[in-house]
């Protein structure tokens, strides 16, 4: 051959021949650049216009690992081709000397190769647009360069995709369907016999008879098989079936699979495009079963954690909005026991309400024992006395100066700096203000349940509450006092010093007493002014007026004759006085810092009946209902002729304040407000913060006011919610009381002696006494089967038992003496309590004996009973001996107070009260109580 | 009636948040190790990951 071809190509050397012709390294003489040379062995008289078509198409492509194709010419008989010369070594080489080749290097080619193949596959090189198939991919085919890439050569470029005409076969390299062979499984075709080739030697095609046609799985196959011999070293099998799968011992499983994939033998089975192989070959990390199993051990472990973190985080914020919201629950039942002993029952149950929403949700805790408690107090359901109660508040437009109240209690007059406000009493609210003198010392008195006499600010006024209109006007005063038959007032003008004399009923001056040259003892500044540190008061009728004066004297007006005037000098140390009219009988007691003193005087024969000094400050209030001396605790009634005293009240503590109404008493201390009938029975106490300075009362209804509060307290009787079961005499001596299980009798006890009532006449059938009552160490009242019966236990041993029916002694006997550990024990269904006389009794749980928790210590546990879901505890006070009761929860948890609670019979309460009124109740339900609030 | 007290769901969803927390903290770095091993015995088993040149030319 020529050294030169086409006067450009100059040969260097020979490199090699293949089925495609010889190829030459050349030398462009012109560009001086090195060039591959391959000079086709095809048979000349196919057409040259044919072999440059195709030859136009390859200089289309243009890959990295392809070389490209610069001309094609036609020479003697010879056709050429130059293109890109290719420094390095094809892989067949090293394959024969024995070399292999590491997986991640086969790897790294196998993907350059994809990348060819994917480029050459795809219909978009010449015109019109088509794919390649390159029909003769192995070792020989594949350069390996300096760079350590690959570069793809030796294209069979007769065979574009669709062409069926095959050049030739390279064994072990080629698909099955380069020799004809149709695998795949849609064909019943028979491979071995029934295979069409479609080349140079045949040219008939049998119609029934599938067509092969190699495409893009065939160079799939070959590349497979390229791999499998560069990684084993070995050359594939020719037969397709016969090739032995590269071991998953010496190779990465998932190549092995991949490769086999590529080489199977159906080309449905293989990769269908090399863009398939090569996401195969990119993702052999991310299949890794190793990888595999990481990432679904990460995702059920994030997953596991983030649940449990979830949820753990969720429980932790639903246990914090609980205990928030208990927490503030907690201080509504505060904020409902502070309204209630300020009196405000309305704002009492109000508050209590808040804890018990209506609407619930996953964070609303369990209302709190303190919440039930404290709605349980504001309703006071278990409150079954006919005592007073507290009623309202309200609020005045300042500090209150005086009050009155209406004979039956519907209606209140206030006074405040300025003003009076008319307050009805039922409803607590202010219906009516009027312009009062503006004075601290401005009074007012109800005539009637309608009329009131009032110090207006331009003179003294009767008005008339229902009519809403005034009545009769007089002249200009401040204080009032009208005489106890209501015809006639008083009304003092301290600027004046005098007093105006006033006919009730027509508005008619009678008369004018002037005390021109003595003193009213009034504060600097006209703040709030005692009433009970002076006296201005009219008698029953009107005829006497009695006045105290800052020189300590006291001045009894006979206002029937204007001279006659009675003075009573106490003397300069006195300064302080309270007293008042009992028929012909004027009392009072002068007090000042060092002495005090009581005397009354016979106003018509103006003797003094009697007087004594006091060791305290004493306070008296007199009218047409008796003379009454308070000192200390006590309050007692004088008799104005034998100066006895007579014990009304006794209270703990120093009574500040007291009233003695026509049908009540109130004695207030600093810390409680006690009611009385005139019989002197006890009909209730109030807890207070501290003692009123105004108290104002009639049968049903008292008005409480301080002097530097604006707050006015209304306090009623209530209708009471249990039932009666026996009304007895309420001053009957007694400690307990039972009822009968057969409910016929009640059996009022204390250790020594009993009675048994009638339920039905409430007649007392049998009085006992208990004989050797100091040696009664305990009593025990049992309801049985056979009876009910009241066993008392001495101390030394015997017992005797006594019918609650009748009051007979159905048994004495002897048993070993009590232990007198004075430590009780009580059982309910699932507690202990141990109950010693000093210290706090403590419940322990039943069976495990753990200690839950400590009750209250001030009060003795007298018994403890299950009364369905709750426990009843039964307490006597220490200071008082009265009775009391607390019902708890299962928590042992305090849900409601038990006042007078005396008996516990199944769930129903049982209330002695002392009123005489023996009443039960049952247990209301939290959700009834809730509904009872809400209708409030 | 509730099941639990709200002091000890509050005391139980914290201890099970911060155990749940410090597990997924814990399992989260040794599976970053875990990875780290792993891909270095990829890089000798299927070679360096990193992005071949090569692709078609349009």
């Amino acid at each position: 051959m020529d050294q030169t071809i086409a006067s450009t190509y100059e040969l260097i050397q020979r490199l090699g021949s293949g089925g495609g012709g010889i190829v030459y390294l050349a030398n462009h003489n012109r560009l001086n650049k090195k060039v591959v040379l391959k000079v086709d062995k095809r048979d000349p008289t196919v057409h040259t216009s044919l072999l440059r078509r195709e030859v136009d198409v390859l200089k289309e492509l243009n890959h990295p690992f392809i070389p490209k194709v610069h001309d094609f010419f036609a020479k003697n008989d010879m056709v050429y081709t130059v293109m890109d010369y290719i420094s390095g070594e094809s892989l067949d080489k090293p394959l024969k000397r024995g070399e292999v080749f590491s997986q991640p290097q086969v790897i790294k080619w196998a993907k350059q190769l994809l990348n060819v193949l994917d480029y050459l596959h795809s219909p978009i090189h010449g015109d019109p647009p088509r794919g390649f198939v390159h029909s003769d991919i192995k070792p020989a085919n594949i350069m390996r360069t300096p760079e350590n890439n690959i570069c793809l050569i030796d294209f069979n470029i007769a065979l574009a995709l669709g062409e069926t005409k095959i050049i030739g076969q390279s064994i072990g390299y080629s698909s099955p369907e380069h020799y004809g062979l149709d695998f795949s499984s849609n064909y019943d075709l028979d491979p071995g016999n029934d295979t069409i080739l479609l080349g140079e030697t045949k040219t008939a095609v049998m119609p029934h008879k599938k067509v092969i046609v190699p495409d893009a799985r065939s160079d799939i196959y070959s590349l497979g098989a390229t791999l499998y011999h560069l990684l084993s070293g070995m050359r594939p099998a020719k037969n397709a079936t016969d090739v032995i799968p590269l071991p998953k011992d010496r190779f990465s499983p998932q190549l092995s699979d991949i490769i086999a994939k590529a080489m199977q033998p159906d080309p449905m089975m293989r990769y269908q495009s090399a863009k398939e192989m090569l996401a195969a070959l990119d993702g052999l990390r991310d299949n890794d079963p190793r990888t595999v199993r990481l990432k679904r051990s990460r995702k059920i472990i994030c997953s596991v954690c983030s649940v449990l973190l979830a949820a753990g985080a969720f429980a932790a914020f639903t246990g914090l909005k609980r205990m928030q919201t208990a927490e503030s629950w907690l201080k509504y039942a505060e904020y409902s026991s502070n309204a209630l002993e300020a009196g405000d029952v309305d704002g009492a149950i109000e508050q209590a309400l808040k804890a018990f929403p209506g609407k619930t949700s996953i964070f609303t805790p369990q209302s709190p024992a303190k919440a039930q408690k404290a709605l349980t107090d504001a309703l006071g359901v278990y409150d079954l006395s006919d005592s007073f109660k507290p009623y309202k508040t309200l609020e005045l437009s300042s500090e209150a100066l005086d009050a009155a109240l209406s004979p039956n209690g519907k209606t209140a007059v206030c006074i405040c700096l300025g003003r009076a406000q008319i307050i009805d009493a039922d409803t607590g609210e202010i219906t009516v203000e009027l312009e009062t003198v503006n004075s601290a010392l401005a009074g007012v008195e109800f005539i009637d349940n309608d009329r009131i006499i009032y110090a207006a600010n331009d003179g003294v006024t009767v008005y008339d509450i229902k009519e809403n209109k005034v009545v009769w006007k007089g002249g200009m005063g401040s204080e009032v006092s009208l005489s106890e038959d209501k015809k006639t007032a008083a009304v003092l003008n301290n600027s004046e010093e005098c007093v105006y004399i006033y006919e009730v009923g027509t508005g008619r001056q009678m008369s004018k007493i002037d005390f021109t040259g003595k003193h009213r003892a009034v504060p600097v500044n006209e703040a709030f002014v005692d009433p009970q540190n002076s006296i201005f008061s009219l008698n029953e009728d009107g005829s006497r007026l009695a006045l105290s004066f800052d020189d300590g004297s006291v001045n009894l007006y006979n206002l029937d004759e204007s001279k006659d005037t009675l003075e009573y000098e106490s003397g300069s140390a006195f300064y302080r006085f309270s007293g008042g009219f009992f028929g012909k009988y004027f009392a009072f007691a002068p007090c000042g810092d060092t002495q005090n003193a009581f005397a009354i005087l016979d106003t018509k024969t103006k003797e003094t009946i009697g007087a004594m000094m006091l060791e305290q400050k004493g306070r008296v209030y007199a009218d047409r209902g008796g003379i009454y001396l308070c000192k200390g605790g006590s309050l007692t009634a004088i008799d104005p002729l034998t100066f006895e005293e007579a014990l009304a009240v006794n209270m703990n503590e120093d009574i500040k304040r007291f009233v003695i109404g026509s049908e009540r008493i109130a004695a207030a201390t600093d810390s409680s407000i006690a009611f009385f009938d005139k019989a002197l029975n006890k009909l209730g106490e109030i807890k207070l913060d501290r003692a009123p300075d105004i108290i104002e009362l009639s049968k049903d209804t008292a008005i409480l006011a301080n002097a530097d509060s604006s707050t006015v307290r209304i306090v009623r009787t209530q209708e009471n919610t249990g039932e009666d079961i026996l009304s007895y005499p309420p001053n009957y001596p007694h400690s307990e009381a039972r009822l009968s299980a057969d409910e016929n009798t009640v059996m009022l006890f204390s250790y020594d002696h009993f009675g048994i009532f009638d339920v039905l006449n409430g007649s007392l059938i049998n009085e006992t006494l208990i004989p050797n009552a100091e040696g009664v160490y305990d009593q025990q009242f049992v309801r049985g089967e056979d009876g009910s019966f009241l066993e008392t236990y001495y101390y030394d041993g015997s017992v005797r038992v006594y019918s609650a029916a009748d009051g007979e002694l159905v048994e004495e006997r002897s048993e070993a003496a009590p232990d007198t550990a004075l430590t009780e024990v009580f059982y309910t269904d699932d507690y202990k309590i141990e109950a010693p006389l000093h210290g706090a009794p403590k419940v322990y749980d039943k069976n495990s004996g753990k200690l839950i928790k400590e009750l209250k210590e001030d009060a003795y546990i007298t018994y403890v009973t299950q009364a369905g879901k709750y426990i009843a505890v039964q307490y006597i006070r220490a200071d008082d001996g009265g009775y009391y009761g607390l019902l708890l929860d299962d928590k042992c948890e305090t849900i409601a107070y038990l006042p007078y609670l005396s008996d516990v019979i199944g769930e129903r309460l049982i209330f002695d009260l002392p009123t005489g009124d023996l009443r039960e109740s049952r247990i209301y339900d939290i959700n009834e109580l809730i509904k009872m609030a809400r209708k409030n | 009636m509730y099941p639990i007290a709200d002091e000890k769901l509050f005391i139980i969803g914290i201890l099970l948040a911060a155990v749940s927390a410090v597990t997924l903290v814990i399992f989260l770095v040794a599976s970053h190790i875990r990875a780290i091993k792993l891909s270095a015995v990829f890089d000798k088993e299927y070679g360096e990951a990193e992005d071949e040149e090569g692709g078609s030319e349009k």
